[in-house]
């Protein structure tokens, strides 16, 4: 997996990912698919973080790997791909929830999807107090998240759940780094003020 | 120098100094650096953040389903059977296109010819072959209709027998031969 909680470097950057990079933008199909392995997980739980379900995080993840495919011979930079993968993924779940904004217009149930607390794990099931932990979790940040401009959050997830530094941020939603900090600082300022998940975590670093 | 007697980071500061510690005043940046208890709360707001990432990563389903990839290569895309069947598309609808607008211009065009042009055109022809009809059937003006024979049709073979009798080429000769002779 190809993340960092430094902003100061840029795995993306790496001599070997520029090179599958270069390889995969010269045809090369076995270039691409190990760019697929190493960057799946991240993908997918970006798309997961925004959408909250399992399925349709998969289709999304394999739409924006088809679209990297197809448009990869337009990327000038081969270092800066990591940026440009993420930035396809967050146009996908743009398009997601669109659709599904408009889809909900037409059936009611269909409207709090989003913050459903993730609870198809896949097939083995974890204990009980896993889960119970789980669900308090994502209960937690949904409060956060709520609390938060749509562009705070996008800011705030895309720095501390994705991994991503100011620069590839920036990258990503097209925007200035000094817009990105603002936002992030605007985001920080709030989570401090949150004592539940602060809490929460507490509990996990003891 | 007595660390204790500076001023710490205040809360503001601490989040900027998460965000980027460059962003911090150059006074702030140095008090950061010999300070144990910004440093701390700073690492400590930094580790809460990262364990945020970690118990979210972990709360996340692991994907079921591999990414599959198209069987053409990715060097190929750009004439590829997808393309091709895009600039089919574009150029079906520049047709359609182009058809819709000639289909409305001559729809136009005869919409306009009907309207407007056609009935004094339509009249003007119907006259004028009723014109050549009537000459046809009798060429002379009316005022020599009236005169002429071809006026009145009623008139049978024996009424103009009794206007104009048919004379006998013999006997015209033998008369004119008598006649002369007289006359000699």
């Amino acid at each position: 997996m190809a993340s960092t909680d430094d902003t100061n470097t840029t795995p993306g950057t790496s001599t070997q990912l520029v090179l599958l990079v270069n390889q995969a933008k010269d045809g090369k199909r076995s270039a691409f698919s190990q760019l697929v392995d190493q960057f799946q997980a991240d993908v997918f739980r970006m798309v997961f973080y925004r959408i909250r379900s399992r399925t349709d995080a998969e289709d999304i993840a394999q739409d924006v790997f088809l679209k990297a495919y197809q448009k990869i011979s337009s990327l000038k930079d081969a270092s800066r791909f990591r940026g440009w993968l993420f930035s396809i993924t967050l146009n996908r779940i743009r398009d997601f929830q669109r659709k599904k904004r408009f889809r909900s217009l037409f059936k009611v149930e269909d409207e709090n999807l989003e913050y459903q607390p993730p609870d198809e794990t896949g097939t083995d099931q974890p204990e009980a107090l896993d889960r119970v932990l789980r669900e308090d979790f994502w209960r937690q940040i949904r409060l956060i998240l709520d609390k938060l401009s749509k562009m705070e959050r996008e800011v705030f997830l895309l720095r501390f759940f994705d991994h991503l530094n100011i620069n590839e941020i920036a990258g990503a939603l097209k925007k200035n780094e000094s817009t990105i900090k603002t936002h992030l600082y605007r985001a920080l300022a709030k989570f401090k003020k949150e004592p539940g998940i602060r809490q929460l975590l507490k509990e996990v670093i003891r | 120098m007595n660390l204790d007697n500076e001023q710490h980071l205040d809360e503001q500061q601490l989040i900027r100094a998460v965000v980027d510690e460059n962003d911090l005043p150059w006074s702030m940046q140095t008090h950061l650096v010999s300070c144990h208890q910004c440093r701390s709360s700073k690492e400590s707001f930094e580790q809460e953040l990262a364990h945020l990432g970690q118990l979210a990563e972990r709360y996340v389903p692991k994907p079921q389903k591999r990414i599959a990839l198209p069987v053409h290569e990715v060097g190929s895309t750009r004439w590829t059977f997808l393309n091709w069947r895009h600039a089919i598309g574009a150029a079906a609808t520049v047709a359609a296109v182009l058809l819709v607008f000639w289909g409305t211009t001559t729809l136009r065009n005869l919409t306009e010819f009907g309207t407007a042009g056609a009935p004094s055109e339509l009249m003007e022809a119907k006259r004028l072959m009723t014109e050549v009809r009537m000459l046809v059937d009798n060429a002379l003006p009316p005022f020599y209709l009236e005169i002429s024979a071809e006026y009145k049709p009623d008139y049978d073979k024996e009424f103009y027998q009794f206007l104009i009798p048919q004379i006998e080429n013999e006997t015209l000769s033998s008369d004119r031969r008598k006649r002369g002779a007289s006359s000699c």
